[in-house]
């Protein structure tokens, strides 16, 4: 006796060659639209040297303007996005949205300072949000961006929000924070933003999505001083889906930390 | 020419070569993108993308691995980009136009045969992912291995998508494939 799932299979294959029959039997060869295209680059290479140049002007510029404001507070370091390609490069890593940190232990402030090389960034309290409530402390590994190292996490409670730094020593403290990133472009949720001067790779939702997962930053990393932070929100609905924090709490959280 | 030789040629800077994979795998792209979007249109624009990717991106393509896989998964990207935003845009239409029912495409219209007719409805139905799944499976007779590989999930994550679409298009298509069974010659059965 045959089964549904065979006849569902054989009129499934028969329905989609038939339907992608129909809709391909007209079409022209792209040869023509892709050598066209091609033709048409080298004239838009030659425009771009024209706005390139401005870039290293606009960096100084950006870089006197904010670097006064902020260097009293810290260094930063700007974020370079390293395009991993398709497939990868053997070897290499995606430090991609994901930073899952599997604590180890929990600690305190005092003895994570005592024991790693790098300055442990904290939240100071603000004007704009209630006193924030350290609710953890922990060493943690398996965080992309400080992989390799040991991690220090900081779990903390602002306005009812549940949020975490992750913070690992810099590759390169005099250098840029290189993020990996898989493909060749930006993710659609994935954007570099610069406040005060300093820059942060942010992946965020823009708008609600479809399953109506509210718009704000979902995770962001920087580099300051030696260190490298991750900001994490913890926080799921309950189907399980992350809940961001607006642009404006993570520009006032991101602003007090020290 | 071989592929390898076309490959070396479009890296050396010959579009001999583009020429070469154009012919060879125009016809296959243009399928995927076809099942993926629904569009024959935007399904020539994707794969005449796909091959402007491959010249900007040949030079750091690895000419030992297989150039079919990793085009193909150029492909299927920009369908399914072009299929998210496609979707967003019906909604919008499909908010405007709230009391009138949706037109079908030519393509359901000359479909005589009902089973068939509706199975295509339900496949476009599909989301974009589940889609993707589906044509590169049955579009391109491929297995599962190569289908997760080229699609950059897990086998596990494949599969659910398979069984989840299978499952809608069962749902979708219910009582026309019980008739369809009982219609069968008993040898066929």
């Amino acid at each position: 006796m045959i089964r549904d799932e065979e006849v569902l299979d054989r009129v499934l294959e028969d329905a989609l060659e038939r339907y992608v029959s129909w809709g391909t039997q007209n079409s022209q060869s792209v040869l023509p639209q892709v050598r066209a295209k091609l033709e048409m680059a080298p004239a838009k290479a030659h425009q771009r040297p024209r706005h390139l140049w401005l870039l290293p002007a606009v960096a100084i510029a950006v870089g006197l303007l904010g670097g006064g404001a902020y260097a009293v507070q810290r260094v930063g370091a700007p974020v370079v996005i390293k395009f991993l390609g398709w497939p990868p490069q053997p070897g290499a890593t995606n430090s991609g949205r994901k930073c899952t940190v599997n604590p180890d232990r929990a600690t305190t402030l005092s003895e994570a300072q005592r024991t790693v090389t790098y300055h442990i960034i904290t939240l100071a309290p603000s004007t704009t949000y209630s006193t924030p409530k350290l609710t953890g402390i922990q060493f943690g590994s398996g965080c992309d961006v400080v992989k390799g190292h040991e991690s220090v996490v900081l779990s903390y409670l602002v306005d009812s929000v549940n949020i975490q730094l992750n913070e690992g020593p810099a590759d390169n403290p005099q250098g840029p924070l290189v993020v990996g990133i898989k493909g060749e472009k930006l993710p659609a949720n994935m954007t570099l933003e610069v406040i005060d001067g300093q820059q942060y790779a942010v992946w965020m939702m823009p708008v609600p999505n479809k399953f109506q997962m509210p718009a704000g930053v979902t995770t962001a990393a920087w580099q300051t001083g030696g260190t490298v932070v991750y900001f994490n929100i913890t926080d799921a609905d309950k189907r399980g889906f992350l809940i961001p924090v607006q642009w404006q709490t993570f520009e006032d959280i991101v602003r007090h930390l020290r | 020419m071989t592929e390898t030789e076309a490959i070396r040629a479009l890296q050396a800077g010959d579009p001999d070569g583009l020429t070469f994979l154009v012919t060879a795998y125009e016809h296959k792209a243009m399928r995927v993108a076809f099942a993926i979007t629904g569009d024959r249109l935007q399904a020539e624009d994707i794969v005449a993308e796909a091959f402007l990717a491959v010249h900007r991106q040949i030079k750091r393509f690895d000419s030992v691995r297989p150039f079919g896989p990793w085009f193909i998964r150029i492909v299927v990207n920009g369908a399914l980009a072009a299929a998210r935003k496609g979707r967003t845009a019906r909604k919008v239409v499909a908010l405007l136009a709230r009391n009138r029912p949706p037109a079908d495409d030519p393509m359901i219209l000359v479909e005589r045969n009902e089973l068939r007719r509706t199975l295509i409805r339900g496949i476009r139905a599909l989301p974009p992912q589940e889609r993707a799944a589906i044509s590169l499976r049955y579009v391109l007779d491929l297995d599962e291995k190569a289908t997760a590989d080229i699609l950059g999930w897990p086998v596990g994550t494949l599969k659910t998508r398979l069984h989840r679409a299978r499952s809608r298009l069962r749902n979708h298509i219910g009582p026309e494939l019980s008739e369809y069974i009982g219609q069968m010659a008993p040898e066929e059965a």
